[in-house]
């Protein structure tokens, strides 16, 4: 009767499990897929022995090696999600088989799913890693190994200071779990004052803390970084931007900022890009948010945040300024976790094969070489390698990169974006942002001068949006029908022109909203420019 | 006699050594073999760390025969490269001091051994210094992140950390400074929200505030006096721009710069008019081995930025007088760059008083960047001036300290991939001709491969740095001592 009551109690808890892993996956598989897509572009995990190495140098090396390993797998689509359930069921397995030591079944396993839905809660955080769930892991099976000794209380206390030792070398914070557990199970033994050994374990990051040059905070904690979390739905459609940006998915990344139409500057960031590379920058344009000229190009400064720096090297990219996406590559690798970032290593990789720098590319080729997802990707790239679409990518690239050097400030957009137009004035993607930079930050004149310099000379009329800000620099300057008549305008917008212009004499807000909220004017006339630093 | 014995002794267990390499080869090439890094007819000090390599491209095996005049020999084998047993290389380098040894590389290739031509590698009985600190940073600018100080013997591979900023949050740590490679005495800059200058002096640590009323900035370009009582700075208002086209990327630029000198003992700042000018731009300064010059680096000021390709830097002095702080009233020009069109930085006097190194380039101050950077030596005896075109690539070289015996000179090159900076050695014999420089050995070559950390302003140590992490700590977080100046 007992042993029935017990199978079916296990088979209540397995099911219970299992479907808290399936509730668990299906959560990251379609709610929250590109966070773990980006945390694994977060890191570069190498199979070359002096990388593997480097695990010693901080705490907890194990759990962060076997962390990182597992996060590799987050580049599959639904990678991310299987290897976190996988993970969160061993933390459930092994806590249970631990605690189970210590309470009767049904608390036991209470416990342990309260903690692994706490741990599945935390690993929406973007910048957890992976290794502190593994810490979490390997302090629930030390405090199993512990509790399951059958030594008498002396030997078994120092059996198991020695386990906690190892704990805090191998699993970090994880050791603080086991000491819990252990101390847990001394005091259910009836505590004798011996016991208090285990506390000697607290003295290792004092000790340890100058070998491995962390404040006293990391050395008690690593690798967790973060004790709770809750997930970001606002957080995970920016990421669906840039992961689906990074894909080349462009209509991908409309779809997705138009459909969850966001006032954000980095969501801005990417519905411009995506337009740029549709074609369609200045016909989209004031269809979105725009806070300033800052959805254009990220602003680069102490004040930005983590993930304004990683995509901002997208626009210089696509642009055509190499030195400025470099600069911003650099910044998003050295700001990653651990200055490792495959997606900056990938990009590094491109931006040196475009500048044709073939021994900086090679290293990069190389390092993603000694990677489990990314060999293929740098064997193709390889020039021996390389495919005819690819090449004409490179020369493609390359016709856009300036061999005129002059020197500019980071912040200076106009005279980079000028430069490429002066060394290639077929570049439409920098002649759009350039004429769009100059108009969301209302430099008329500015945008003139630009518009005259590198679009008038094509001959071809202006599309809605450039004909509205050239219409406000004719009325200003009064201008003559001769000069109307060189910029081939389009009639209708003339008189559109003419009929907000009397709205706004009238200061007939309402109307003006209704009928020309989209327009260059409206955007002139009544937009605040915000100072974004993402 | 006993020498005698202990060199048959070295020499047979030398000779007895091996990882049975086959060194029979199936063909023999007449070509030098392509490895990296490249260790090919260059000259080592007999304390070094084994000189490990690796072919380029693919192979399937290598082995390696290093043999010295008196046929001693090591013979290893490895898979994808060399890795010398380190007891046999320091015996075997050790019997063959002054004279050269030679490098048999066998490959396998297409499941054949291919013996190459060997190439000689000369051993000087020059000794090195016990190692070098330099820092590791990302090649990024304006922002930074992850940095750290770390020492490495030079005779092992052994790196050791100084400090990182990751125990300082925040914080950019630069410009280490070590009195003629004594490390008892140091000099390092904390900067960000924490931070001052440290100073590290026969083992009592502080904290400086630098910034006095009549300085345009903290404390910059650092050297030590070489009798230990005083440090000279430069102070610059810097300001980072950028290139258009790739090959240049960035150029930092001073808008204003002065030079100061610091007396340890009095926690006073010097200062001296004609090295404090408006209408020039003084860094990067030095003293001389006796301590009775500064040396230091002027240009006629500029609009900046926009006359940065106009700014020319010449190698100035100028008279100090250690004993009372005080200066000469004259600046003498000792090379007069800007007339051949060219620009100095990095001024470093030998400390046998013999030669000024310096970096050579088109304009301006920041030679890291700039691809045409090349080492120039000074002879102070006969004002001549040469290329050390050995130790010179076609990529960057700049920042650059001698060994304390003159005969060993460090310097960062970009000449791997021309963007991440890495530290290559060359010796310079008595009558001033450097060797060709070899890159500082790694247990395993592909180290660098996978290194995304420039190394930084490599500098010889005598011995190890021993800075306690947890006072610098401390320190940082204290009110610093603020710098006094002398009226």
């Amino acid at each position: 009767m007992v042993n029935r009551g017990m199978i079916k109690s296990r088979k209540i808890g397995i099911a219970v499990a299992l479907l808290w892993g399936i509730i668990c996956f299906l959560f990251f598989q379609f709610f929250y897929p590109y966070h773990l897509f980006h945390r694994e572009q977060m890191q570069l995990f190498l199979f070359e022995p002096g990388y593997l190495f480097s695990y010693f140098n901080k705490p907890a090396w194990l759990a962060s090696l076997l962390g990182d390993f597992l996060t590799q797998f987050f580049y599959y689509i639904g990678g991310g999600a299987v290897t976190i359930t996988l993970t969160l069921l061993v933390l459930i397995a092994t806590g249970f088989w631990s605690l189970k030591k210590l309470f009767s079944g049904l608390p036991a396993f209470t416990i342990i799913l309260l903690i692994a839905s706490w741990e599945a809660l935390r690993n929406t955080g973007v910048v957890y890693p992976l290794s502190a769930t593994v810490a979490l892991i390997g302090g629930f099976a030390i405090a199993g190994i512990g509790l399951s000794l059958k030594l008498k209380q002396t030997p078994r206390v120092f059996v198991n200071l020695l386990l906690l030792l190892i704990g805090y070398w191998i699993f970090g914070y994880g050791a603080w779990v086991a000491l819990l557990l252990l101390l847990t199970g001394e005091f259910k033994n009836h505590f004798k004052i011996i016991s208090v050994v285990y506390f000697a374990v607290l003295i290792l990051p004092f000790l340890l803390r100058p070998h491995y040059l962390v404040p006293l905070r990391d050395a008690f904690q690593y690798p967790m970084n973060l004790f709770w979390n809750t997930p970001d739905l606002h957080e995970e459609e920016i990421f669906a931007m840039s992961i689906e940006s990074d894909r080349g998915n462009w209509d991908e990344v409309l779809k997705t900022a138009r459909k969850y139409d966001q006032n954000d500057q980095n969501a801005t960031y990417y519905y411009n890009l995506a337009s740029s590379h549709l074609n369609q920058l200045p016909e989209n344009l004031l269809d979105y948010y725009q806070p300033g000229e800052y959805g254009l190009f990220l602003k680069l400064s102490y004040r930005s945040s983590f993930l304004s720096i990683l995509f901002s090297n997208q626009a210089w990219f696509w642009v055509g300024d190499l030195t400025m996406s470099e600069h911003s590559t650099v910044l998003g690798q050295i700001f990653s976790y651990n200055q490792r970032s495959s997606r900056m290593v990938k990009r590094m990789a491109e931006i040196n094969l475009i500048a044709g720098e073939e021994k900086a590319a090679d290293k990069y080729l190389t390092m993603l070489e000694h990677t489990l997802c990314y060999r293929k990707w740098a064997q193709n790239r390889r020039p021996e390698n390389q495919s005819e679409a690819f090449k004409k990518w490179i020369i493609r690239k390359r016709l856009n990169c300036s061999s005129v050097d002059t020197l500019r400030a980071n912040n200076d957009v106009v005279a980079s974006l000028r430069n490429l137009l002066d060394h290639n004035p077929t570049n439409k993607a920098a002649r759009d942002y350039l004429l769009c930079f100059q108009l969301l930050s209302k430099n008329i004149d500015g945008f003139v001068a630009d518009y005259n310099a590198y679009a008038k000379p094509l001959g071809t009329a202006p599309c809605e949006l450039y004909t509205q800000a050239l219409l406000i620099s004719l009325a200003r300057n009064n201008a003559g029908p001769k000069e109307y008549l060189a910029y081939k305008l389009d009639k209708s917008l003339v008189d559109d022109f003419w009929k907000y212009t009397e709205l706004y004499k009238k200061r007939d807000s309402k109307s003006l909203g209704e009928e020309f909220k989209s327009s260059y004017w409206f955007y002139y006339h009544f937009a605040t420019i915000k100072v974004g630093e993402g | 006699m006993l020498k005698y014995i202990y060199i048959f002794l070295t020499g047979l267990a030398i000779a007895f050594y091996s990882c049975s390499p086959n060194t029979n080869s199936d063909s023999v090439k007449d070509e030098l073999p392509e490895i990296f890094p490249d260790y090919k007819n260059v000259t080592i000090p007999y304390n070094i760390a084994p000189l490990n390599f690796k072919m380029q491209g693919n192979v399937d095996g290598i082995a390696l025969r290093i043999e010295n005049k008196s046929g001693n020999y090591i013979a290893v084998k490895g898979t994808d490269h060399i890795s010398i047993p380190a007891k046999n290389w320091s015996n075997l380098l050790e019997l063959s001091k002054g004279s050269e040894i030679s490098f048999t590389v066998f490959a396998k290739e297409n499941d054949k051994w291919v013996e190459y031509k060997p190439f000689p590698v000369s051993v000087s009985a020059d000794p090195i210094d016990y190692g070098i600190a330099y820092r590791l940073i990302a090649p990024g600018y304006e922002l930074y992140s992850k940095m750290g100080i770390y020492q490495r013997e030079l005779a092992s591979y052994n790196q050791e950390t100084i400090i990182e900023n990751t125990l300082l949050t925040g914080s950019c740590i630069n410009c280490h400074s070590f009195r003629l490679t004594d490390p008892d005495d140091m000099s390092l800059h904390i900067r960000g929200q924490k931070g001052g200058t440290i100073l590290a002096t026969d083992g009592d640590v502080k904290i400086l505030n630098t910034k006095t009323p009549k300085t345009i900035s903290n404390f910059v370009y650092p050297f030590w006096h070489p009798s230990g009582d005083y440090l000279t700075y430069s102070v610059n208002n810097i300001q980072q721009v950028f290139h258009e086209t790739k090959d240049k990327r960035v150029e930092v630029i001073d808008s204003e710069s002065d030079l100061i000198v610091y007396d340890v003992n009095k926690n006073e700042t010097l200062y001296c008019d004609k090295i404090m000018t408006k209408d020039h731009f003084e860094t990067f300064p030095s003293f001389s081995p006796d301590g009775k010059k500064l040396y230091f680096c002027a240009a006629e000021a500029k609009q900046m930025p926009m006359q940065y390709q106009d700014v020319r830097y010449n190698l100035c002095s100028i008279d100090f007088d250690p004993a009372t702080g005080t200066f000469g009233n004259e600046v003498d020009t000792l090379f007069n760059a800007a007339a051949i069109e060219k620009s100095i930085t990095f001024p470093r006097p030998s400390p046998d008083g013999k030669y000024i190194m310096f970096t050579l380039v088109d304009y301006g101050n920041f030679s890291i960047w700039h691809k045409e950077a090349d080492l120039y030596l000074l002879d102070l005896e006969s004002g001549d001036v040469q290329p050390l075109e050995a130790a010179n690539s076609d990529d960057t070289e700049s920042y650059h300290s001698w060994s304390s015996n003159s005969r060993w000179f460090v310097f960062s090159s970009r000449r791997i991939n021309g963007l991440y900076t890495r530290p290559y050695i060359s010796h310079l014999d008595e009558n001033g001709q450097a060797s060709k420089a070899f890159l500082l050995p790694q247990k395993n070559p592909e180290y660098y491969e996978e290194l995304l950390f420039s190394y930084n302003i490599p500098e010889f140590i005598n011995k190890e740095v021993e800075l306690n992490v947890r006072t610098v700590e401390h320190l940082a977080n204290t009110e610093g001592t603020n710098v006094a100046q002398r009226e």
